[in-house]
């Protein structure tokens, strides 16, 4: 896209340095750290990288977004780059990456950065809780603590290419690292003792059956992983991708409508849900 | 296995599994940029780069939680919202799933007619006015008796100002009854509604959103109702002055109640 006469034009000193701005970045890292000595250096961060290089960040801006949205983006990275840098990434447990955006955060929030349990869980909810359901969120974190004693007792500076490797996004489940996901679901979400899940998962034929059956778009797709996996209110869902109130839900009900027939066509639905 | 697993845990059981068993496709267009990922919370994409944004969004893990980043800390950032005033925050296009042409088009050119913006004051549209005042919204709601009046045949007309109550209830996720109208008779009405106009959005449609919103700024923080936009006047109902009061609203709501009982 070609860069607009109105984004050249834009003002990003004026925009950065205005109170406004921040106010913004100061409240960013705020939330992210506490009031502590780490907002303040990672404020001092943000504003550093902003202004590098004659805004050479900034000045990527071409017109598609609006400025300040622009702006939060590139204001989220950097705190996240200083995060980074100051507590390292871990490699979080496998169990954890299983689950998901929202429980990789929380884990990382209250067990490698110790941030105070209400603290993380006001975060994730999001300003009255128009995010996320608290209980649900307290729920996470007792099963975090539950599964890891050492949670908060662990942190400092350490590399990244020590310890984490991103997942290979072009991984598909096969029987083998599906097994374990089936049984995290049945002891965290369906409540019950771990178990081998039923045999029919351990057919590799019938995992290509249910994945040629399995139509889901790329909104569908979405919605349920941030409404299912990350637990993201409907109304929340609706208001970031711009749909309509009533849409996320009915299209996550009707997805998961689906999801079921596929299932129960090949028995692998749990014993009383047939 | 719990003999009762509520629908939630089943939705996310099924959900996960579904999601693990995907295959990545071949994604279109270009991975997003953070220029496209401030563009997709603007809504200033086009339909297409939207698609392809939401696609990539949809199989990329790493690109996802960028995204789930940025949602976490977005109402920082809006609620920051108020004091800069750049000259691209009025190039607001249509709603991307509002297709141009026919009915919705002149609906949306009503629904833009209906704007009428104080000096000084950052405009609020119905959907804006719904995500800031979602907590006043869902106090209110959360008082309103349930009542389980057998819902009766309406006019058409009604139906869709009814259609459009029942959506504002459910952007909160709770749906009560309104103002003596029972959920059954609003549930019907939106049922009705989407028969006849699938997704599209009518004037009285958002008429109806309006009137929900507004009976819950007057019964919370009555002070706020001036930032919503003035709607435009619908047959049937007394037209709204310049400045809308509480005491307007009322009338309006009480003119709604007479029409379901005439």
């Amino acid at each position: 896209m070609a860069v607009t006469t109105s984004a050249m034009d834009t003002d990003w000193p004026g925009i950065v340095f205005s109170e406004q701005t921040q106010g913004r970045i100061r409240a960013l890292c705020e939330r992210r750290f506490g009031h502590t000595t780490d907002a303040e250096i990672a404020s001092d961060y943000v504003l550093e990288h902003l202004c590098e290089s004659d805004w050479k960040l900034c000045r990527k801006f071409t017109g598609k977004s609006r400025p300040e949205t622009y702006l939060y983006t590139l204001c989220s990275n950097l705190v996240e780059e200083y995060a980074r840098k100051r507590f390292g990434r871990i490699r979080p447990p496998a169990w954890l990456q299983q689950l998901g955006d929202a429980w990789l955060t929380l884990w990382k929030f209250i067990c490698l950065e110790r941030q105070p349990v209400p603290v993380a869980i006001e975060r994730l909810a999001g300003q009255d809780e128009t995010l996320r359901d608290p209980d649900t969120l307290e729920q996470m974190v007792r099963t975090i603590k539950g599964k890891l004693p050492w949670c908060g007792q662990q942190t400092g500076e350490v590399s990244l290419e020590e310890h984490y490797q991103e997942p290979d996004v072009n991984d598909t489940a096969s029987a083998d690292t599906l097994e374990p996901l089936l049984l995290l679901l049945h002891q965290l979400i369906l409540d019950e003792e771990p178990a081998r899940p039923a045999s029919q998962w351990q057919s590799t034929e019938t995992l290509h059956a249910v994945r040629a059956a399995l139509r889901l778009t790329d909104e569908q797709r979405l919605i349920l992983r941030m409404a299912h996996v990350d637990g993201i209110k409907f109304s929340a869902i609706a208001r970031t991708l711009n749909l309509p109130a009533h849409q996320p839900a009915r299209q996550a009900k009707r997805a998961v409508a689906h999801i079921r027939e596929v299932l129960q066509a090949h028995h692998l639905l749990p014993e009383d849900w047939q | 296995m719990k003999e009762h697993t509520s629908s939630k845990r089943q939705g996310e059981y099924l959900s996960r599994i579904a999601l693990a068993l995907s295959e990545r496709p071949t994604l279109q267009g270009t991975p997003p940029d953070d220029e496209d990922m401030a563009a997709l919370l603007d809504n200033l994409l086009d339909p297409q780069r939207r698609a392809e944004v939401i696609s990539h969004l949809a199989h990329d893990p790493a690109l996802y939680r960028r995204w789930h980043r940025l949602l976490n800390d977005q109402d920082l950032w809006v609620e920051h919202n108020n004091a800069l005033n750049l000259s691209s925050a009025a190039r607001k296009p249509r709603r991307w799933w509002q297709p141009a042409g026919g009915l919705t088009a002149a609906a949306a050119a009503l629904f833009a007619g209906w704007l009428a913006l104080k000096p000084g004051m950052d405009p609020l549209t119905l959907d804006q006015a719904y995500q800031q005042f979602s907590p006043e919204l869902s106090s209110y709601l959360d008082e309103q008796p349930n009542m389980r009046d057998l819902p009766v045949a309406q006019d058409d007309d009604i139906n869709e100002i009814l259609a459009g109550i029942h959506d504002g209830q459910q952007s909160q996720g709770v749906l009560s009854s309104f103002a003596g109208i029972g959920k059954a008779q609003l549930a019907l009405a939106s049922e009705h509604y989407r028969q006849q106009f699938g997704e599209q959005l009518t004037v009285r449609h958002e008429w109806g959103r309006w009137l929900l919103l507004s009976d819950a700024l007057c019964n919370t923080a009555p002070d706020k109702l001036e930032q919503l936009t003035r709607p435009a006047d619908i047959d049937g109902f007394a037209p709204l002055p310049e400045s809308v009061s509480c005491d307007d609203v009322t009338t309006q709501r009480n003119e709604l109640q007479q029409r379901l009982t005439r």
